[in-house]
């Protein structure tokens, strides 16, 4: 009982012992593995920037309305499709919708966060 | 002439399966044939991991129909010094018994792993090489269990192969039990993957318990892209380390990185393609209809059958449990950035465990995704299921 016993905590212990070792193991393995890479990215990096030639281009006069364009508020046309939609959703009904104003509902597209339930949906 | 007939009756009668039925041990045949019909009713109506349930159910079925003569345990029985005389099994043995060589020689689970590699995606591993341990946390239930197998006085040998059950890797646990107890084979192949398919009613009491929902709410940071060159050095980084280091993990470890590496090559499509579908299909036939045929009633229907279903549910809660716990640690140790969620998927089935974190995730936050986070841990534990099993023969 005792031999058994003992065979039962030398496996044991050394089962934990090697199967934590060799898991750091390829832990260390893998940091290290990614340091080099991200070095090796980053020396790559460097020296096309060194063999890059500036390109020096001639001033063009910014448009008066580009701040608009580059605003994340949307624009009166996505405003039109989205009136459009609604317009379309109450079409014989007696409700009549007025839209008080228009949004943008989180930093992740609607589309995008759609996608990812779908696909990360686990039963 | 009506006697005649009566007699060629009873003749015909006596030699059926049916009368064997109702002779000396008979009637464990019967108990047999309705333990493989629930299995059946579980693979095919509550699609409980259905592509192995139902061949090991009917290779339990076919076993267990006396007269069919389609396996033959006597064959498989060791002959002192000379072994097994494997002239013998091809010459007497049914077709389970020449599609068991593949069991007995080691061959199949290595080809699962095969597939198996080249269907994993170890990006996220890579991306987080932090998982590993996670992976290698869930392994203690393995070693926890073999001492409770020991304790309810199974040979080292079978209590190994009891608590290769907690890793949660059917060929793993196949492989090991081919090798240290052949005869426990049915049994432990059936308890693995019966646990395997209540993963969701097994872990998520348990991850609900020993997390608070502060730690449940984690939304963790998002990984980092993995190159092509990263996953393509991985697997034979990985072959190379375990492999020199464990060599009797090297098989199933060696198997599965190869398949990572026609994966992530991109040079063998054609190979790949068939590795994950037609040979993994073809092994898996082969492999379940074979384990169910093990099961025949002389080696099911006893008290040892009883003693590995309850210490392989004490391995698997141990595993997800002391995952759960590790997550915890990390998730102290990071201030708060570890979900510990994500450690319960450290034990090997791919991608269940992932799915469970996942879907307990969601039920705190909808709009958190630990499920890519899970997969590191997840096939983290594939490797150190395999580790454990090098260990385990190794020392056993």
């Amino acid at each position: 009982m005792e031999n058994i016993l003992g065979i039962g905590i030398n496996v044991t212990f050394s089962g934990i012992v090697i199967v934590f070792s060799m898991l750091v193991l390829l832990v260390l393995i893998l940091v290290l593995f990614g340091k080099v890479g991200q070095l090796l990215k980053q020396e790559n990096k460097s020296s096309s920037n060194k063999h890059t030639f500036v390109k020096i281009e001639e001033p063009v006069a910014r448009p008066q309305n580009a701040k608009k364009i580059v605003s994340s508020e949307p624009g009166p046309e996505i405003i039109a499709v989205i009136a459009a939609a609604v317009a379309t959703m109450y079409e014989g009904s007696t409700v009549k919708p007025v839209i008080k104003s228009v949004r943008r509902a989180g930093v992740r597209p609607v589309w995008a966060a759609a996608g990812i339930a779908e696909n990360t949906r686990p039963f | 002439m009506f006697k005649e007939f009566i007699d060629a009756l009873g003749g015909i009668l006596g030699s059926s399966g049916f009368a064997s039925f109702l002779v000396g041990d008979g009637w464990k045949y019967i108990v047999m044939i309705g333990v493989a019909c629930v299995l059946l009713y579980l693979a095919i109506v509550k699609k409980f991991e259905p592509l192995l349930l139902l061949p090991i159910a009917f290779g339990m079925l076919l076993s267990n129909l006396p007269g069919a003569n389609m396996f033959h345990p006597e064959l498989w029985i060791s002959n002192g010094t000379s072994g097994i005389d494997y002239g013998a099994v091809l010459h007497d043995g049914g077709i389970l018994d020449v599609l068991y060589l593949g069991v007995k020689l080691g061959v199949y689970p290595p080809l699962i792993f095969l597939g198996i590699g080249a269907m994993t995606d170890f990006g996220p591993l890579i991306s987080n090489p932090k998982s590993f341990l996670l992976g290698a946390a869930a392994q203690v239930g393995i070693f926890t269990a073999f001492i409770g197998a020991l304790a309810l006085g199974f040979t080292p040998q079978e209590a190994g192969s009891i608590g290769i059950i907690g890793g949660a890797d059917g060929p793993t646990a196949i492989f090991v039990t081919s090798k240290l107890s052949p005869d426990l084979l049915g049994p432990i192949a059936v308890a693995a993957y019966s646990y395997m398919a209540l993963i969701p009613f097994i872990q998520k009491p348990i991850m609900r318990l020993l997390t608070t929902k502060k730690e449940r709410l984690v939304r963790m940071k998002e990984l980092r892209s993995v190159s092509k060159t990263e996953k393509i050095i991985f697997p034979i980084l990985v072959t190379i380390v375990v492999a020199l280091l464990l060599p009797d993990a090297a098989p199933l470890v060696g198997m599965l990185m190869l398949g990572n590496l026609m994966k992530e090559s991109g040079v063998v499509d054609r190979i790949c393609k068939t590795s994950q579908n037609e040979l993994m299909n073809i092994v898996t036939i082969f492999l379940g209809i074979t384990v169910g045929a093990t099961t025949n009633a002389a080696s099911f229907l006893n008290l040892k059958t009883l003693g590995i279903v309850l210490m392989g549910l004490v391995a698997f809660c141990i595993s997800t449990a002391s995952g759960v716990l590790f997550g915890k640690l990390m998730y102290v140790l990071t201030k708060g950035k570890v979900n510990p969620l994500i450690g319960s998927a450290g034990v090997s089935a791919v991608p269940m465990a992932a799915r469970v974190s996942q879907a307990v995730g969601q039920e705190e936050d909808p709009g958190n995704f630990l499920l890519m986070h899970a997969m590191g841990p997840n096939v983290a534990g594939v490797i150190g299921s395999a580790v454990a099993a090098g260990v385990l023969l190794q020392m056993l």
